[in-house]
């Protein structure tokens, strides 16, 4: 369970770094499906067998599917200068630095650490089948799901409006 | 065995690396694809401590910020073809009227 944490762990690491410096944001896209299928890979160890396949149908086949296609569609050539100015990536910089020394004083307190943070996650996880799933969206949760509803629709709408401007004549050079 | 103190630093390493890239990046669709990698991050994050507290709500939390996810790709990814539309360019730079 811990081997496969590992590689998984790797994979996802650094297909995200891939993601955020590839110049070419095609490879970026390709990139972030290998993450995609990695975060999943890790729900199905962590136990949630069916946020994984969900992640793997919802995330990297349909989301994917949208980018790569508006990438196809726009034909961005890779970008020459790859990052904004000097300034901005000292920012991104110190902000990635800032965030690590968050981290350094969790991972300190390693499995033999106090309190929530220091526990380990069983051989036989808590399993979210989509049975157990169902029952707890169905009977608790029903008024968010009527709600994820009304957003998915006025998501599409509002798309289609934005997507389906005439070309205005003097708008574009 | 998984200690949780990594599943909780490597969803942190996850989330500023897309951080970085929401920073850093000047292509509108790479910004976007950094976007999803913080949501992932935080979606990790959500399932861990599903199984510290072993309860199953949070998971449903991750199944609805999976769907409001889906709609914004819809949203941002026509505002990009907008954008495209009336500029020829996907660049974070020149899509700065609000700025002076």
């Amino acid at each position: 369970m811990l081997t496969m944490f590992w590689i998984l762990a790797v994979v996802m690491v650094v297909s995200a770094f891939a993601v955020a410096t590839l110049p070419n944001a095609l490879y970026g896209a390709l990139c972030l499906v290998v993450n995609l299928c990695a975060v999943a890979g890790i729900y199905a160890v962590l136990g949630a067998h069916f946020l994984a396949a969900a992640q793997i149908i919802v995330y990297a086949g349909a989301i994917m599917v949208l980018i790569v296609f508006v990438l196809m569609l726009l034909n961005v050539k890779s970008e020459k200068q790859k990052f904004s100015d000097f300034v901005l990536f000292v920012l991104g910089l110190a902000l990635v630095a800032g965030l690590l020394a968050v981290i350094l004083p969790v991972v300190k307190q390693l499995p033999s650490g106090k309190g929530m943070i220091g526990q380990s996650i069983g051989a036989t996880p808590l399993s979210g089948t989509v049975h157990a799933l169902g029952v707890i969206i169905f009977k608790e949760h029903i008024f968010l799901l009527e709600v994820i509803g009304v957003v998915l629709v006025t998501a599409i709408v509002a798309s289609v409006m934005l997507a389906n401007q005439r070309k205005k004549p003097e708008g574009s050079k | 065995m998984i200690p949780v103190s990594y599943l909780v630093a490597l969803a942190f390493i996850m989330f500023s690396i897309g951080a970085f890239g929401v920073i850093v990046r000047r292509n509108l669709i790479a910004v976007f694809m950094c976007v999803e990698l913080m949501l992932n991050s935080a979606n990790l994050i959500f399932v861990t401590f599903s199984q510290v507290h072993q309860s199953l709500d949070s998971q449903v939390a991750v199944l609805f910020v999976m769907s409001v996810a889906a709609a914004e790709a819809a949203v941002g990814l026509a505002i990009v073809l907008a954008v495209f539309r009336h500029r020829t360019s996907v660049d974070t730079t020149e899509v700065s009227e609000l700025k002076d």
